[in-house]
């Protein structure tokens, strides 16, 4: 094969692939003219490329519901675990809220209730401290085992 | 060209729904990609079996990282990403080679695991076609992948090169490699 031709194969190349200049494309064009060899490979190329449009792959039947039906559940399940996540966000300010009273208020309000400082404190922490710290802890676990009994669910 | 991202207008649509999981966006994505999606996997890996499983983590994939497309450029280079990198996974589990092993010297996916026919000689629908599907048989997945990416999703070699994660003459050289091979195929037709 002669050097001008494997030139004009390349730039014929360069063309079809989308990285050939304007320039590549007019010379491609005016060679084809007067060049049978060129001309054959430019047409075997575009067969090619036109030959792959020949094939029909399409989504298996029900793919589209099936998957839709994933997409929900999952969807679902997100908005489930966000939920319970701003749900943990409460319960974490409540506990560090709790805390700073507690520390702080505690004496205060055993004076103004008269009750002995560590009695206050006591209660604080029964009422308010330890149930939304187990809120806090509680909360991301929840969704989870929300999730394994779902799948639990499906596997029967 | 830019089929579904011109046809509905708006990337920033998708991207606004996919950003607030919007059920409705993803169905009507769906119903938009999936033949191209099952299409993409089937290139890429050389085989039908699997595609099914694939093409739905895909879409969940989708739904649960949509923040992550921005509406700035077509959705399709970024839904062939995600699908992409669950392929090569897929590979992985498998241990079959990795799409991300290099052209030179290594092996990349090449033939088909899969027994019994090739999913191109079952889904060609011409005399071209099916002339065509024993040279895509022969050809390793990133080729196939450029080629399915540059003549059928009408993708530049810009486009093409971000999906793969590929420098753009490394693209370039595949799609040449992935011409050659359909082409002697074309040829050896014309000279029976």
């Amino acid at each position: 094969m002669s050097a001008r031709h494997e030139e004009f194969e390349q730039r014929i190349d360069r063309s079809l692939a989308g990285a050939g200049t304007p320039e590549d494309e007019r010379l491609v064009e005016e060679h084809v003219r007067g060049c049978a060899a060129c001309g054959e490979y430019l047409s075997a190329s575009r067969r090619a490329v036109a030959g792959l449009k020949g094939f029909s792959f399409e989504a298996g039947l029900g793919l589209n519901a099936k998957v839709m039906a994933a997409v929900r559940a999952r969807a679902e399940q997100m908005e489930a675990r966000r939920r319970w996540m701003r749900l943990s966000v409460v319960a974490l300010v409540l506990t560090v809220l709790g805390t700073v009273v507690d520390l702080s208020v505690g004496r205060w309000a055993a004076g103004f209730f008269d009750l002995r400082p560590v009695e206050v404190q006591h209660g604080l922490m029964a009422l308010w401290i330890v149930p939304s710290f187990g809120l806090l802890v509680l909360f991301p676990v929840l969704p989870l085992l929300a999730a394994k009994r779902q799948e639990k669910g499906r596997s029967i | 060209m830019a089929l579904a991202s011109t046809v509905h207008g708006d990337t920033r649509e998708i991207a606004r729904g996919l950003r607030e999981r919007d059920v409705a966006v993803v169905q009507m994505l769906v119903e938009e990609y999936q033949d191209r999606l099952v299409r993409y996997l089937v290139y890429v890996l050389g085989r039908r079996d699997g595609v099914d499983d694939l093409v739905q983590e895909t879409w969940l994939r989708v739904m649960e990282r949509g923040k992550s497309y921005d509406g700035q450029s077509r959705f399709e280079p970024w839904l062939f990403t995600v699908a992409r990198h669950l392929a090569i996974d897929f590979l992985r589990r498998r241990r079959e080679v990795s799409l991300d092993a290099e052209d030179d010297g290594r092996p990349l996916v090449a033939a088909p695991v899969s027994q019994g026919m090739s999913p191109f000689a079952m889904a060609a629908r011409t005399e071209d076609a099916e002339r065509l599907a024993a040279g895509l048989q022969g050809l390793q997945g990133v080729q196939r992948e450029a080629l399915v990416l540059r003549f059928l999703e009408d993708m530049s070699l810009q486009e093409i090169a971000a999906v793969v994660h590929a420098p753009v003459p490394t693209v370039a050289a595949r799609i040449y490699r992935g011409l050659a091979a359909l082409r002697s195929q074309m040829e050896e037709k014309h000279e029976r």
